[in-house]
């Protein structure tokens, strides 16, 4: 998808994504996604799973809310809509992942938990719930409306809920680890070693922290009530996933702040490889590949090294600005689109 | 092409009702207008009689056409087994299980701090007293499984707990987040055979 800046190439990108989750990557709210003054936003999909045709429609509304159809017939269930369509997004923003905010990382992790675990949507609603409910009672005990004994009541739903998203998280990490830590030797001929380990968001919380069995919810209960003091001069929870955090480290070191822009970039790149190879061990078949404005900033020889390790059979969406981005083979194995603002065209020259 | 003034004004009250969007709220006020006005003005007065009729039960805080409802006047139900719910609509559907033979305690909400509602809010005054009825055998903590449901189960259990009744809540059948009325009546029949007590 070539084109300049704005025309709407990241704009297609995303409604593919979208179709992975029935749930905008980006988006906070499904209003955003709305054209402003439209009541709603309709994505239509035809792909082909195990040989067989299918169609995903999903609708927006600025309120109300979304619906989503495969073949014409309503699902009223995550489990109904998810695994149709996987995708692996990489974007420029993916790129900072290593030496960027938590939150990035974070939400690197819960895109992938979202296509790969129905009920994560639950659990995830469930959670940011307990945390508005809880910073709210906080503020009340600040202002002297609540007495600080009431937020027994929501310690422990809030050390459950949190207990359930962290588990997703250090468990996804725990099964992407070995596989990007093969792809990077892979990408950098053997000479780099990577680990990655997850970082529980409780004091104290770090990689070899024991998240599986029930003593992790009694960890969080017992952070919660050492830090009841500290969240009430904040006036908000200074404990859980929200605080959670991974961390990449080369040949032992913490590759935030040892390693290079290319080192880092190959820790990405190695890191969505692995993506790619977990969805396609858990569906069965190979994720979509979304390539947003990202192949520029690889060198050639990471571009080669990605191609490589995508192998055949797996489409891959790819938008540039410009066709020089992109290295030899790329250019020769791809179907080239020009996309302007509302349309997409074949160019007449190649 | 914008609807006159005043069937505007009715479709924008109809909207402000739970579960009617615009479309509905469209709907319901197009076919009100194709009345005789005499069946409006007998739905008006129906409206207006229904809200002056109906007050809080003064045991149970649920909706009663008298000083006391008909569940709480009822001399067949068992006294000896409450079930606190949140509001009228988890009365009915408790109600509708057939199952439960005791009497009810309506909260009037669900611990929301976000929405201002902390336990001064809640008919929980009023339920205290009702528990030193000796009578009572066991509390049923039938509140719905949201986020909201389950602090207020938790809070009112560290209160009925250690005054030595035995508190039970309904078996954890009820997928996360599914509404206690939305539940059909034989899921929430087993939650209610399957209630566990409350440490
Ligand atoms: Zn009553």
């Amino acid at each position: 998808m070539l084109g300049g800046n704005a025309q709407g190439k990241t704009n297609l990108l995303e409604a593919v994504a979208t179709l992975a989750t029935a749930q905008p990557p980006f988006a906070r709210k499904d209003a955003e996604v709305v054209r402003f003054g439209a009541k709603d936003a309709i994505i239509r999909s035809s792909l082909r799973r195990g040989g067989y045709p299918l169609r995903a429609d999903l609708c927006f509304r600025t309120q109300g809310r979304r619906a989503a159809q495969i073949d014409g017939v309503p699902c009223r269930r995550m489990v109904d809509w998810l695994g149709k369509v996987t995708v692996v997004l990489f974007s420029r923003a993916d790129l900072d992942l290593i030496q960027g905010s938590p939150q990035g990382r974070r939400q690197m992790l819960d895109r992938i938990i979202r296509q790969m675990a129905p009920l994560f949507h639950d659990e995830e609603a469930r959670w940011s719930r307990l945390l508005v409910q809880r910073n709210a009672l906080i503020r009340h005990i600040l202002t002297g409306a609540a007495t600080a004994s009431q937020l027994e009541a929501w310690d422990e739903p809030f050390a459950v809920a949190a207990a359930a998203v962290s588990r997703r998280r250090a468990a996804l990490v725990r099964s992407l680890a070995p596989r990007a830590e093969r792809w990077l030797e892979v990408l950098s001929g053997g000479c780099e070693a990577l680990g990655i380990g997850y970082k529980p968001g409780i004091p104290g919380g770090d990689e070899s922290m024991s998240i599986e069995g029930p003593e992790f919810v009694a960890s969080v209960l017992e952070a919660l009530g050492k830090s009841r003091a500290q969240d009430l001069a904040r006036g908000h929870a200074t404990v859980g996933p929200h605080r959670d955090d991974w961390l990449a480290r080369l040949d032992g070191r913490d590759a935030a702040g040892f390693a290079s822009t290319g080192q880092r970039r190959s820790i990405v790149l190695a890191l969505k490889l692995a993506e790619r190879d977990l969805l396609r061990e858990a569906v069965g078949e190979p994720p979509l590949l979304l390539l947003d404005d990202v192949l520029a900033e690889l060198d050639p020889s990471r571009q080669e090294a990605l191609l490589e390790a995508i192998g055949d059979g797996v489409q891959t969406f790819v938008t540039s600005t410009h066709l020089s981005d992109l290295h030899g083979a790329w250019r020769a194995r791809a179907d080239i689109c020009q996309v302007a603002p509302g349309h997409i065209a074949r160019p007449s020259v190649t | 092409m914008p609807l006159p003034g005043p069937l505007q004004d009715l479709v924008a009250e109809f909207q402000r009702l739970p579960g009617i969007g615009h479309k509905s709220a469209q709907r319901l006020g197009l076919h009100l207008m194709a009345q005789p006005v005499e069946a409006i003005e007998r739905l008006a007065s129906v409206l207006v009689s229904a809200r002056r009729a109906l007050s809080r039960c003064s045991v149970c805080h649920d909706l009663a056409d008298g000083a006391i409802c008909r569940i709480c006047a009822d001399p067949a139900r068992d006294g000896g087994l409450l079930a606190v719910v949140s509001g009228t609509r988890e009365v009915l559907a408790l109600e509708r299980t057939r199952e439960f033979k005791g009497r009810y305690h309506v909260l009037g909400g669900l611990l929301s701090p976000l929405d201002g509602i902390g336990p001064e809010q809640l008919n929980i005054r009023t339920l205290l007293e009702r528990l030193r009825d000796p009578a009572l055998r066991e509390v049923l903590l039938a509140l719905e499984p949201t986020v909201e449901g389950e602090a207020t189960t938790l809070y009112l259990s560290r209160l009925l707990v250690p005054m030595g009744l035995t508190c039970t809540r309904l078996a954890s059948g009820l997928s996360a987040g599914a509404e206690l009325d939305i539940v059909d009546e034989v899921t929430l029949a087993r939650a209610f055979e399957g209630r566990r007590p409350i440490a």
